[in-house]
This record gives C-alpha cells, sequence and structure tokens, in this order.
C-alpha cells in the first residue's frame, strides 16, 4: 500500500491520463492553493503492460501501481471544466438506488458536472432500488432513465430450464441470490449501455461508483478492469466518452463520510439484497452498510429487521 | 474413459444476427472444431425478421444451443435501426462511406459482447466470436481491430477466467480483414446456406429483402462480384438479384 495513503481520499481515477473531467468529480473540496498533489494515472500503469495476475488478485494493484506526480491540484480543477463550449462536463451515472451510487450523484453534482442517471432492471430480486434510484432522481432534478434489461434472466436460471424466446416474468427468480458473482459480469453490462447513451447523448463521461474492498469477489471493480473498460469505451465510437470512477480507491466507509459531508439522507438509499420492505440486516451487502456505518463514526439511520 | 472416446469439443459463444458475416462466422467455429452457443439480441430493431433468420441458421449451423436476448435499447439510442428515423436507400459505396452510418447503434458491439461474456462465463466457455469486418470498419467504429483488441484485454480482467489465470479468454473476429466478397466466399466453401440469412435493414413481414437499404446493396453487390445468384428471395424490382 506504498504511497496511496499519500492520496487525498477519492482523488484518483482520471484513468484515461488525460486528467479533464475526472478532478472535480472527485473531490470537489480540494484545496485550491495549488499544492501538487499526487495523481494515480491507472490507464497508464495499465498500459505499460504489466500481467497483472503474476501480482495475485488482490493486493496486486497496489504494489505495482505507480504513482505519478501530475499537475497542480488547481490546474486540475480548472481543466475540469468544459472550456471549449464552457458548459459543465456532461456525465451518465449508473445509479442502483444503493448508498455508494447515491453518493456519487450528489458528489458529482457538488462537483458541478451535468448528471444524468441510468439504473438497470435486470430482474433483480431487491428491485425496490430501483424505486430508490427514481425517487432521488425527483429529489435532485437528475433526468433518471431505467434499462429493461430483464431479459438477462434465463442466463441466471440454469440452461434449458427456460425457454430463452419468451420474457420471463420479474421475481422468478426469487430464491436465487443475485449478487454480482450470480449475476455474471454485471458491471460490464451496465456500463455498455451506459456507454450507448452517453454517446447518443455526446456526453462527456460515464461515472459508476465502483469502489475499494471487494475485489476479490469481483473482479469487475479492479482498478485494472477500469481502466481496460475506459480504453474499450473510447475506442467504440468516434465520440469518445470517458469512463469516471471517482470512488475506486475509497472504501464504503470514506463514502459514508463523503456522503455526511454532503448531506445524503442515507435513509433514501437502499442496499439489501432481500427484497423485503426493511433492510434484513443480514445479508452480505447489509452487514457491509452497518460496518461502513460504524467505520465512519456516522450515525446509521437505516431500519434493519435485525438490529446489529 | 476409452482412449478412443472423442475429447468434448470446448463451448465458444457465437453473436449471430443471421446475416451473411455472422452465419459464416458460426461455420468457422464448428469448423475450428468449437462447440458453438449461438446468441441474438432482440433489441428493438426493426427488422426483427433477421432473428427468424438467427435461428434457422443456429440449426442450420451445429450450433449446440441458441438463446436470444431480450433487451430495449430504444430508450438510449435514437439511431435509424432502433428508432423512427428514416432509412437511406440507392446510396453508393462512396455515400455510406462518408459518414457513420445512420443504422449505427451506439456501443452496439460493446452492449453484445458483454452479454457474450456473460454467457461465457456461466457457460464456462473461453472463447466469443463475433463476425465484424473490414467491410464495417469505416461505418462502425466499434467494428475495428483495435477495438476488439481492446475489449479482449478488458475481458480478461473482468472474468474470473482472466483473474484467476485458468486460461486466457479469446474473443475471435475471424473476418475482420475480409472483404464482404470473401465472407460470402468462404461461407460457401464451409456449405453455409445464404438462404437462410437475412441481411435487408428493412424486409417485408415474409422476410423478403428490399434490395435498397444500404445493407442489401453491399451484399448484392459482394455476390454480384463472385458471380454467384444470391438464393434469398427481393421484391419488387429487385427480384432478379444484381445490379448494374
Amino acid at each position: 500500500m506504498t504511497g496511496v495513503s499519500e492520496l487525498l481520499p477519492g482523488l484518483l481515477p482520471i484513468f484515461d491520463g488525460l486528467g479533464t473531467i475526472g478532478a472535480t468529480a472527485v473531490y470537489p473540496t480540494l484545496p485550491g492553493d495549488g499544492k501538487t498533489c499526487q495523481i494515480l494515472l491507472a490507464a497508464l500503469w495499465s498500459c505499460r503492460g504489466l500481467d497483472t495476475r503474476q501480482c495475485g488478485r488482490a493486493g496486486m494493484a497496489w504494489r505495482e501501481m505507480r504513482l505519478y506526480r501530475a499537475r497542480s491540484v488547481t490546474q486540475m480543477v480548472q481543466s475540469g471544466q468544459n472550456s471549449a463550449s464552457g458548459r459543465p462536463p456532461s456525465v451518465v451515472l449508473i445509479l442502483s438506488g444503493g448508498l455508494d451510487s447515491t453518493v456519487l450523484l450528489q458528489h458529482m453534482i457538488a462537483g458541478g458536472h451535468a448528471l444524468r442517471a441510468l439504473s438497470v432492471d435486470y430482474g433483480q430480486r431487491h428491485r425496490r432500488e430501483l424505486l430508490y434510484a427514481h425517487a432521488t432522481c425527483q429529489r435532485l432534478g437528475v433526468e433518471h432513465r431505467t434499462a429493461d434489461l430483464s431479459g438477462i434472466a434465463w442466463m441466471l436460471a440454469g440452461s434449458g430450464l427456460v425457454n430463452p424466446d419468451v420474457a420471463v416474468p420479474h421475481g422468478e427468480y426469487a430464491t436465487q441470490n443475485l449478487k454480482v458473482t450470480v449475476v455474471p459480469n454485471r458491471n460490464l453490462i451496465m456500463l455498455s449501455v451506459a456507454a450507448a447513451w452517453a454517446i447518443d447523448l455526446k456526453a462527456d463521461a460515464v461515472a459508476f461508483a465502483a469502489h475499494h474492498g471487494y475485489h476479490t469477489l469481483y473482479p469487475d471493480c479492479t482498478p485494472e478492469f477500469i481502466a481496460a473498460t475506459a480504453a474499450a469505451i473510447k475506442l467504440a465510437d468516434w465520440h469518445q466518452v470517458q469512463l469516471l470512477a471517482p470512488f475506486a480507491l475509497m472504501t464504503k466507509a470514506q463514502i459514508v463520510q463523503r456522503g455526511a459531508e454532503l448531506g445524503v439522507p442515507f435513509e433514501q438509499t437502499w442496499s439489501c439484497y432481500e427484497g423485503g420492505d426493511v433492510h434484513c440486516g443480514l445479508c452480505g451487502t447489509c452487514i457491509e452498510r452497518r460496518e461502513a456505518f460504524n467505520l465512519a463514526g456516522v450515525p446509521d439511520p437505516t431500519r434493519y429487521q435485525v438490529a446489529g | 474413459m476409452s482412449p478412443l472416446t472423442p475429447s468434448p469439443r470446448p463451448k465458444a459463444v457465437v453473436l449471430l444476427s443471421g446475416g451473411i458475416d455472422s452465419a459464416t462466422c458460426l461455420a468457422i467455429a464448428h469448423a475450428e472444431g468449437f462447440a458453438p452457443h449461438a446468441l441474438s439480441f432482440r433489441y428493438g430493431q426493426r427488422h426483427v425478421y433477421e432473428l427468424h433468420a438467427a435461428r434457422r441458421v443456429a440449426d442450420a449451423g451445429h450450433a449446440v444451443d441458441s438463446r436470444t436476448i431480450e433487451m430495449d435499447l430504444r430508450q438510449i439510442g435514437g439511431s435509424a435501426l432502433t428508432g423512427d428515423l428514416p432509412l437511406p436507400t440507392d446510396r453508393t459505396t462512396a455515400q455510406m462511406n462518408s459518414s457513420v452510418a445512420p443504422t449505427y447503434v451506439p456501443a452496439r458491439n460493446t452492449i453484445f459482447l458483454s452479454y457474450a461474456l456473460a454467457w461465457a462465463e456461466v457457460l464456462g466457455a473461453g472463447d466469443i466470436f463475433i463476425g465484424v469486418n473490414a467491410a464495417d470498419h469505416a461505418g462502425y467504429p466499434d467494428c475495428r481491430p483495435e477495438y476488439i483488441r481492446a475489449y479482449e484485454t478488458m475481458a480478461n480482467l473482468a472474468t474470473r477466467f482472466g483473474t484467476e489465470g485458468t486460461h486466457a479468454l479469446r474473443i475471435h473476429a475471424p473476418l475482420i480483414a475480409m472483404s464482404k466478397a470473401q465472407i460470402i466466399r468462404r461461407g460457401l466453401d464451409l456449405g453455409v446456406d445464404f438462404g437462410l440469412t437475412s441481411t435487408c435493414y428493412d424486409p417485408s413481414d415474409d422476410g423478403r429483402a428490399c434490395g435498397h437499404c444500404d445493407a442489401c446493396l453491399v451484399r448484392l453487390e459482394a455476390f454480384r462480384e463472385l458471380g454467384v445468384a444470391d438464393p434469398v428471395p427481393y421484391r419488387g424490382d429487385r427480384a432478379i438479384p444484381g445490379r448494374g
């Protein structure tokens, strides 16, 4: 972890190395005194052709990532504005309705971005999160769309059990645990749909709330994955869309802290995978949520079925 | 196990639209020894007839499984394929190449490949076939070789396959340097029945091609170049294939 702790929390992910709109997305309260910060350019590191598999899955990034002494914070923040048109950078943000993406939405609004939010209905058991996503966008006055990708459901049912040409009703898989580990490749599918919308809008970037902490479980949350996805998305169209993951190096507790600073109404976010009326308090995401509040020292307003 | 028991064919996911390119791609996957699993998409395209063609092509092309993903991209895109924009007709090659095709669906291949990758992971397949080719490079940025390579790099980081290092996940684009005529030639050599395919962006309900959209024009030209009759039915003045 050498070097990483020297970074300001959340200051980082300008994965294309161009340092344009990422900086303001990262931390709107950056010191404006021109103090030089160390910026981690994961893309540069990734482009060096390093075989990350040699480094072990979880620890890899931190040992091998290179820190690049980059331009001053002031420059970064200034370059965050689109000087050509004078308009704020426009971003399509993947909003699940959970804690992380809701904090990210408010974080980026505070950073002066023009936001649109995309949610994805993939037939998840915890569809309640989509209602929270919608309510959050109404509260913040953000345009919100939900892409219906529930057609992926047959993949989750095991081959041959479901007629692939018949639309599967929602809630069919109530007994399945729709964690990322069961929804294969979920982040990539959501990112590709978000990129499609961003390209269609001629937006500047796609943002999502990948964060540090569960990389070994979910390979599609790692910094190298994000950097490689950014590279692919930029090649997917003549209009180049950047990929921003401002929380990529932050823990969930740090996200809670950031949310508290921003006054995020945490009770209006949904994490539980169980799909009940209140958070169950027992599933993996509930445990992670509760732990994050504890670590952050922020009061947890969530009502849990089973108290901690 | 008897030493004579043939080792099972490794599984591969093949993106199958029901057109010439993907039909040939499917045949190549099978010829290379894979057990093809065909994946098609109903994404709000106006030429939904191609899905019938995809099913026929899959059945004829030794696909061991063929599936369709339903998704609605109309909320996030406005191109002629999914929206209500008029389709251009009777354009010259120069006109077709002058800009991003009006039939372009943003990031379509990114989305398709992402689903293919998901299915590959479920199946335990390490290979994905996609029929992108040289003819498409100009109009479709996500048909370029550099895009496919970037996607492959990312795919190896996105999945357990890649990150656990058991073996690399490969995106095969066997047609990537071929012209349309070369693709048809290769398909014919592999026994592909192009009469089962559908290329037209605006076919009639019974699947007869218009003969005037960009896709029909490119197809007709390629068959003409080969001196081979296009076996699919056309309507109206294109009933007899070939032009000029």
